[in-house]
């Protein structure tokens, strides 16, 4: 409820701590009026005094026990409001002065009213010392540790309530009169369980050296504070001008009396909290000091343990290499380890392991490139092992001046899975910087920093290749569009087509062009070499193809055009080799020309089958004017049933798991089997034929394309108006 | 695949190339290096002998293809000799005959260049 409704609850707490304070106050005003001394009246005030400070202290609580403050916060703050406590409570002297009977009876309204604004004020400092010296003493908290606190303060609350009961009793408005139970046995448990919460110091060994001065001085001024102000204080209140009221108490130096007048369970409490105050600041500034010469100790281990933390982190920072290299590089100068430190990587791609400086700290490229730590670099490489030059200027291994600021350098390996990815190069000014520990804590971080540079390199690998099946499969859509999506549709004949890369994408092509006198063109070709640096001539291939065969459809026209315009832009060792086909739906007339290609084969009706070999060169390989010299056409005409396909070596070369090549005559006689069927048919059967032949499931080392026509008749004359 | 090997002879004047084993895009770059080499030490007259070639695919003719532009300018040539029958088809249907002198054997080819030289004198 309280974080619910935190307003809500506060204001209630303020509420229900005013009206006890009034009402309490307005009933020690009424009872020097009256000299009401029954005990329902004493009772009643008691009540309305505690509830008011209940209402008090959880206010405190709750305000204060959000964000537990660091140890210098504690202290400060606390030395703060208590200076701000004693300010006010001059103040209030000043205006309201205070006089008590002999019996701690306040003398008169204006003293009343000056006792209940004195003690609120102490409450309020004792509440918020007891709650900043909480979060000390319980810095580490255990299940022990919070309860001896507990104990202390039931202890505390305990005297308090057994005041107030005994008060009550004895109809005492106040307690200055009656012998002090604070010096019975209870109070000896309470001061030992204090002595006890006293000794939960575990935050001072964390402080640095600076907060740890700081924090000395601020308990010492509490100390100061709390445990010589109720001796000054009332000498102050005399000095103010007080002298002239008759005060025993005062003149007793009781700082407690004003309080004792109020509440005598309050005063305890105050009195109890003081003294707590004074031992816990005590014991911390005896600690602070006692820790003082060690810190810098503590400090290297914290820095070690913190660095290490880092490198631990660095494993999530595998998103940015060259962060992540400055990082493994700047963590041991950051843990204090080394004056400057560098990490060498291996080029193990080129095999050279000719190592480069990957980051570098607090040490200059000129200095590193001078001192030439290649041949340690190579050392620690072979043997995997950390390497220590306790005197770097005696070592002929690498070449450190006076001026470089080197005395001592360890180079330790990070190693992942077996190997050696880099090493790390720390430096110390002095000779004999390092010691075993060192050695330890450096190869320790390299572990860790071998992992996170291989987690890298591995997040690297996996997104280019990623990057890579992407864009592939982009070139694939790209490379399918590029060749026809379906068959022409001619009179009296069927076609049929597929291509299949060996990768992603290929060299292959074929395509079919419909020319505007009736004509059907079809060209299969194969670009040498595969994959993509193929697939960008087979676009170039489609573009002159699809262009020329308009301008000259003519077979030897057409090659020769193509030579030509592909003749420059072809890398010397690639050439294009080609199948074109002229038919005539008309008159059934085919013309064939080869470019290097494995020859088209051609099956009558009959059964009869042979393969075209007309000779010409392949595109590309001539520009001298052969190509044009040797390229031989062959006519023909069609009859009823006659096939012709045109393919590409990866068929006729394509292997089984034994290496045997599937060849043209296994090509041939399938081709014969099923010459009585449809084009389409016959391209199935004979990829089925292939795939069987080399086995399910693996894939052809080659792009492989197949272009098959079958003339049905020359109905195509009917056509014809 | 992979098993290939380029093995080199002098012949006289004539560096004589043995190849071995099968010739594709992955070990096309072997016969690229050895003929390099030859380039490298001046070397124009090559004879490749095949007898030992088990195969060759488009990308190892394209190796031949890369050269011979500059050997000849250098009044070099590569030959190539005793190529095994199912080889010497990918050489033929590609129109490699008419573009280098192909012979049955290396003596031929070594004896190709002697006429030359012979002619020159």
């Amino acid at each position: 409820m309280a974080t619910r409704y935190p307003w809500v609850t506060r204001s209630l707490l303020v509420a229900l701590f005013l009206i006890g304070n009034v009402v309490g106050t307005a009933l020690l005003i009424s009872s020097l009026a009256e000299g009401d001394t029954s005990k329902g009246a004493v009772l009643l005030y008691h009540a309305c005094v505690s509830v008011a400070f209940l209402a008090l202290w959880v206010l405190f609580f709750l305000g204060l026990g959000e964000r537990p403050p660091t140890p210098v916060q504690a202290f400060w703050q606390t030395l703060v409001i208590g200076l701000v406590c004693i300010v006010l409570t001059a103040t209030v002297l000043q205006f309201l002065p205070i006089g008590l009977t002999p019996d701690g009876i306040p003398l008169n309204v204006p003293a009343a009213i000056s006792a209940a604004l004195l003690s609120t004020i102490n409450a309020a400092f004792s509440f918020f010392l007891l709650l900043r010296f909480r979060s000390l003493v319980l810095y580490r908290r255990t299940r022990k540790s919070l309860l001896i606190w507990r104990l202390m303060v039931g202890g505390i609350v305990a005297a308090m309530l057994l005041t107030v009961v005994l008060d009550t009793l004895s109809a005492d408005w106040g307690t200055l009169s009656r012998p002090r139970w604070s010096d019975t046995l209870p109070v000896v448990i309470i001061v030992a369980l204090m002595a006890l919460n006293c000794l939960r110091l575990s935050w001072v060994v964390r402080l640095s050296f600076r907060d740890k001065v700081v924090t000395m001085m601020l308990s010492m001024f509490l100390l100061v504070l709390l445990s010589a102000v109720p001796v000054v204080l009332p000498d102050f209140e005399l000095a103010v001008g007080l002298g002239s009221i008759s005060n025993e108490s005062l003149d007793n130096g009781n700082y407690f009396a004003f309080l004792d007048a109020y509440s005598g369970g309050l005063a305890d409490f105050v009195r109890l909290v003081g003294l707590f105050g004074i031992l816990y600041s005590l014991t911390a500034i005896l600690s602070l000091l006692f820790h003082l010469p060690t810190t810098g100790d503590f400090q290297r281990r914290t820095d070690e343990m913190a660095a290490m933390q880092s490198l631990a982190s660095l494993v999530k920072e595998v998103f940015d290499p060259a962060k992540l290299l400055k990082t493994i590089a700047a963590s041991p100068i950051e843990a204090g380890s080394a004056s400057a430190s560098w990490l060498a990587i291996g080029d193990h791609e080129s095999g050279t392991l000719e190592p480069s400086i990957a980051a570098a700290e607090r040490i200059g490229p000129e200095t590193l490139s001078r001192i030439d730590t290649s041949a340690v670099y190579r050392e620690v490489a072979r043997t995997g092992d950390p390497f220590l030059l306790q005197k770097a200027h005696a070592d002929r291994r690498i070449r450190v001046t006076s001026r470089d600021g080197i005395g001592s350098l360890l180079a330790v390996p990070l190693s992942a899975r077996q190997r050696v990815l880099g090493v790390l190069f720390v430096a110390k000014e002095t000779a004999d910087g390092f010691e075993k520990d060192d050695v330890e804590t450096v190869s320790m971080y390299a572990t860790q920093a071998a992992l996170a540079l291989e987690n890298a390199r591995l997040f690297e690998e996996q997104v280019s290749s990623e990057r890579q099946a992407r864009e592939l499969a982009i070139a694939r859509e790209v490379q399918r569009k590029l060749m026809p999506q379906n068959a022409p549709a001619v009179n009296g004949l069927s076609a049929a087509a597929s291509s299949i890369s060996a990768y992603e994408v290929g060299g292959d092509y074929y395509d079919y062009a419909e020319l505007p006198d009736g004509r059907l063109a079809f060209i299969v070709a194969d670009v040498s070499g595969k994959g993509t640096s193929a697939a960008f001539y087979m676009a170039e291939l489609r573009g002159a193809f699809n262009s020329l065969v308009l301008i000259a459809p003519e077979p030897k026209e057409l090659l020769c055009h193509i030579n030509r315009s592909l003749g420059s832009s072809l890398e010397k060792n690639v050439f294009i080799t080609a199948v074109y086909g002229l038919l005539d739906v008309h008159c059934a007339e085919l013309t064939l020309a080869r470019a290097g290609h494995c020859p088209a084969a051609m099956i009558s009706r009959t059964g009869r089958g042979r393969f075209i070999r007309t000779r010409g060169l392949g595109l590309g390989l001539d520009q001298t004017g052969k190509f044009e010299q040797t390229l031989e056409v062959e006519q023909m005409r069609l009859r009823e049933g006659d096939i012709i396909a045109l393919f590409t070596d990866g068929l006729a070369e394509a292997r089984n798991g034994e290496g045997a090549e599937y060849g043209y005559d296994r090509f041939l006689a399938v081709l014969q089997q099923h010459r009585q069927d449809e084009a389409i048919s016959i391209r199935d059967a004979l990829l089925q034929d292939i795939d069987r032949f080399v086995e399910q499931g693996s894939t052809y080392g080659d792009d492989l394309t197949l272009l098959v026509i079958k003339w049905q008749s020359a109905s195509g004359k009917a056509h014809v108006p | 695949m992979g098993n290939f090997s380029v093995g080199f002879r002098d012949r006289g004047t004539v560096k004589v190339l043995s190849l071995h084993g099968e010739l594709d895009a992955h070990t096309a770059s072997e016969l690229e290096a050895a003929i390099q080499k030859c380039k490298d030490e001046h070397d124009y007259r090559i004879v490749v002998n095949g007898a030992s070639l088990q195969y060759i695919s488009s990308a190892g003719l394209g190796v031949f293809m890369a050269f011979i532009e500059e050997v000849r300018s250098k009044g070099g040539d590569i030959k190539i000799a005793g190529l095994q029958p199912k080889v010497f088809n990918v050489f033929d249907l590609l129109g490699f005959p008419m573009l280098f002198d192909i012979v049955d054997d290396e003596d031929a080819a070594v004896a190709l260049f002697e006429r030359r030289t012979g002619e020159a004198n």
